[in-house]
């Protein structure tokens, strides 16, 4: 057998890692590991946040990441953002809900993006779900 | 979608009732349009934040469809299957969708091999939901005869396994392929235990459809277990070139591979270790324990002459095991098996090298302290081993390579008779099947 066919079975993940600068409260949020995106549509985004980091209303720059080697040694958010290699977005919280001490659920109305990287991350999201489909099938037929 | 089917997914749906275990408020509500555009009713809808709780409205509410988020502040995602394969073996008119972020290639072919119907990667929108759905319940609302017969079968493998055989003696008949039901039906004599009958069937199923990754899989360790080394390695070949191969199994594999002269094969999954982003410690354990087996084989045939071993593929043999010794992380056995390979090679200067990681990694592993011992009896003075080993028998470090050491290096010493004795007695005493072995010794 040749090496291009083989493969190996990893556990590592191929998702994005999102730290946010609250622009109301003026603070930042670099704990990546306890942000996630759970949803996304054409208008709005859901993560899952440290409660005590937002609240509705308030207008948040998201910093998304492709992996998380950048964020591992960020120990403070930079003066200059500009530096940090991630795409931007802008929003508002519209939604905020508590979901326990630990976990606050807030979705976003997305004021300001890139609309080409928007799309390429909700075509990104699918195709990933695609890929995720077709490797199961692989395994039952 | 053509009218056909969107009319047969609707009458599919009409009375279905859905619970949906999410704590998340957008999620709930993504999942609801999702359902809704599907025409799902919103009273056949039941929402649950909790496992517990999800678990309490599954008693009265029977759910033919659960979508659940894997991990909830309160369990798992698995008690709640488990329920539900209960209420409903048969999974025709029924199903699970699993929501989690984990889309790693370990999870996801995990999870295909389990009876969930989906994995719907966090983040998702509306539409990848909806498309996944829409790929589970089509082909559910207008199954074939073979389809409906297989898994009558799969509800019967829980609880008769009679009734079940003879669903799928039907099904065999229903399609000109039926590589599952020769699955299924190798399944059953496995739990049996009637190997060759399993054999049989999975073969079978093979034959319809080569490339059926669960009967390659059991035909797999069938053939491992029978000691059948060429035909394992030919399915080791399907295996991993249709497949992502899980590490776990690189072991096995290298052994077939190396029972099959084919060496190659260990270097290649090499390569491909060396190609992950950030391998976690099971993969580095399980390449490692691979480049050992190469070692040991490649070693074992120079010092036997038994086969073609030239300088070029020892110095890689030595070179892999060194490298075994880097990326080893926490398995003793793995290092056990380099260092006694080494020291039959006489490559004093790797034996020292991977000697002193695996000191540094397990100092107070007995093993390695002994094979530390038996490295060093072949290039230090006779007196200075022989001291070695009487210290580490002291201290309660006893096998019986260190009294064979004693043995040897006292009757080289010139040691008096009694203390040669006394050591004799003791080593026979300690591993006394082996006394015949220690007099060997003495006699000369």
């Amino acid at each position: 057998m040749s090496p291009d066919h083989i493969t190996l079975v990893t556990k590592n993940l191929t998702q994005s890692y999102v730290i946010f600068s609250n622009e109301t409260s003026q603070s930042d949020c670099l704990k990546y590991r306890d942000i996630k995106i759970i949803l996304a549509d054409d208008q709005h985004i859901t993560l899952l946040v440290p409660p005590s980091a937002c609240s509705k209303g308030h207008h948040l720059s998201l910093f998304v990441f492709k992996n998380e080697k950048q964020l591992r040694v960020l120990k403070k958010m930079p003066n200059d953002r500009s530096v940090l290699k991630c795409m931007v977005l802008h929003g508002t919280i519209e939604e905020f809900s508590l979901i326990d001490e630990q976990i606050a659920e807030v979705t976003l109305k997305l004021t300001d993006k890139v609309m080409e990287y928007w799309k390429s991350m909700i075509d990104a999201i699918e195709k990933k779900q695609e890929n995720v489909s077709q490797l199961f099938a692989k395994y039952r037929e | 979608m053509d009218a056909k089917a969107q009319a047969l997914i609707k009458a599919y749906l009409k009375n279905k009732l859905f619970l949906v275990v999410e704590p998340t408020v957008a999620g709930k509500t993504a999942i609801e349009k999702m359902l809704q555009k599907s025409a799902v009713a919103r009273k056949n809808v039941k929402f649950s934040k909790t496992a517990e709780n999800a678990l309490d409205i599954m008693k009265d509410m029977m759910p033919n469809y659960i979508i659940c988020l894997d991990k909830l502040e309160d369990g798992t995602y698995k008690e709640i299957l488990e329920l539900h394969l209960k209420q409903h073996p048969n999974r025709l008119d029924n199903g699970f969708i699993l929501l989690t972020e984990n889309d790693s290639v370990d999870s996801v072919t995990r999870l295909a091999q389990s009876e969930i119907d989906a994995a719907v990667i966090l983040p998702f929108t509306v539409t990848s939901l909806q498309t996944e759905f829409l790929k589970i319940i089509l082909p559910k609302s207008a199954p074939s005869e073979y389809k409906v017969l297989i898994e009558a079968a799969r509800e019967h493998m829980r609880f008769d396994l009679d009734k079940a055989l003879i669903f799928l003696k039907k099904a065999k008949k229903a399609d000109p392929k039926p590589f599952e039901a020769l699955y299924l039906e190798g399944m059953i004599h496995l739990s049996d235990k009637a190997l060759e009958l399993a054999k049989d069937s999975f073969e079978k199923s093979l034959h319809f459809n080569p490339t059926y990754y669960n009967s390659l899989k059991e035909l797999f360790n069938i053939y491992i277990s029978l000691k059948e080394r060429a035909r394992a390695y030919q399915i080791s070949k399907k295996l991993s070139e249709n497949f992502p191969v899980n590490p776990e199994m690189i072991p096995d594999l290298a052994w077939v591979s190396v029972a099959n002269a084919q060496y190659d094969d260990i270097l290649n999954y090499h390569q491909a270790f060396k190609n992950v982003d950030e391998p976690d410690r099971d993969m580095k354990n399980y390449i490692s324990a691979s480049l050992a087996i190469y070692g040991k084989k490649i070693i074992k045939d120079k010092l036997e002459g038994t086969s073609e071993v030239d300088d070029t593929l020892v110095q890689r043999a030595f070179q892999l095991m060194e490298e075994a010794s880097v990326v080893c992380e926490d398995k003793p056995l793995v290092f056990a098996s380099l260092i006694n390979t080494l020291i039959l090679s006489n490559n004093e200067a790797i034996t020292q090298k991977v000697l002193e990681r695996a000191k540094s990694k397990f100092p107070k592993n007995k093993t390695i302290k002994i094979l530390e011992i038996l490295a060093d009896d072949a290039t230090l003075a006779p007196s200075q081993s022989l001291k070695n080993a009487q210290d580490a028998i002291k201290t309660g470090l006893k096998s019986p390579e260190i009294y064979q050491i004693i043995l040897k290096r006292s009757i080289e010493l010139g040691l008096n008779e009694k203390a040669v004795n006394d050591y004799l007695e003791e080593a026979s005493q300690e591993f006394p099947q082996l006394k015949p072995e220690f007099e060997k010794i003495i006699s000369g």
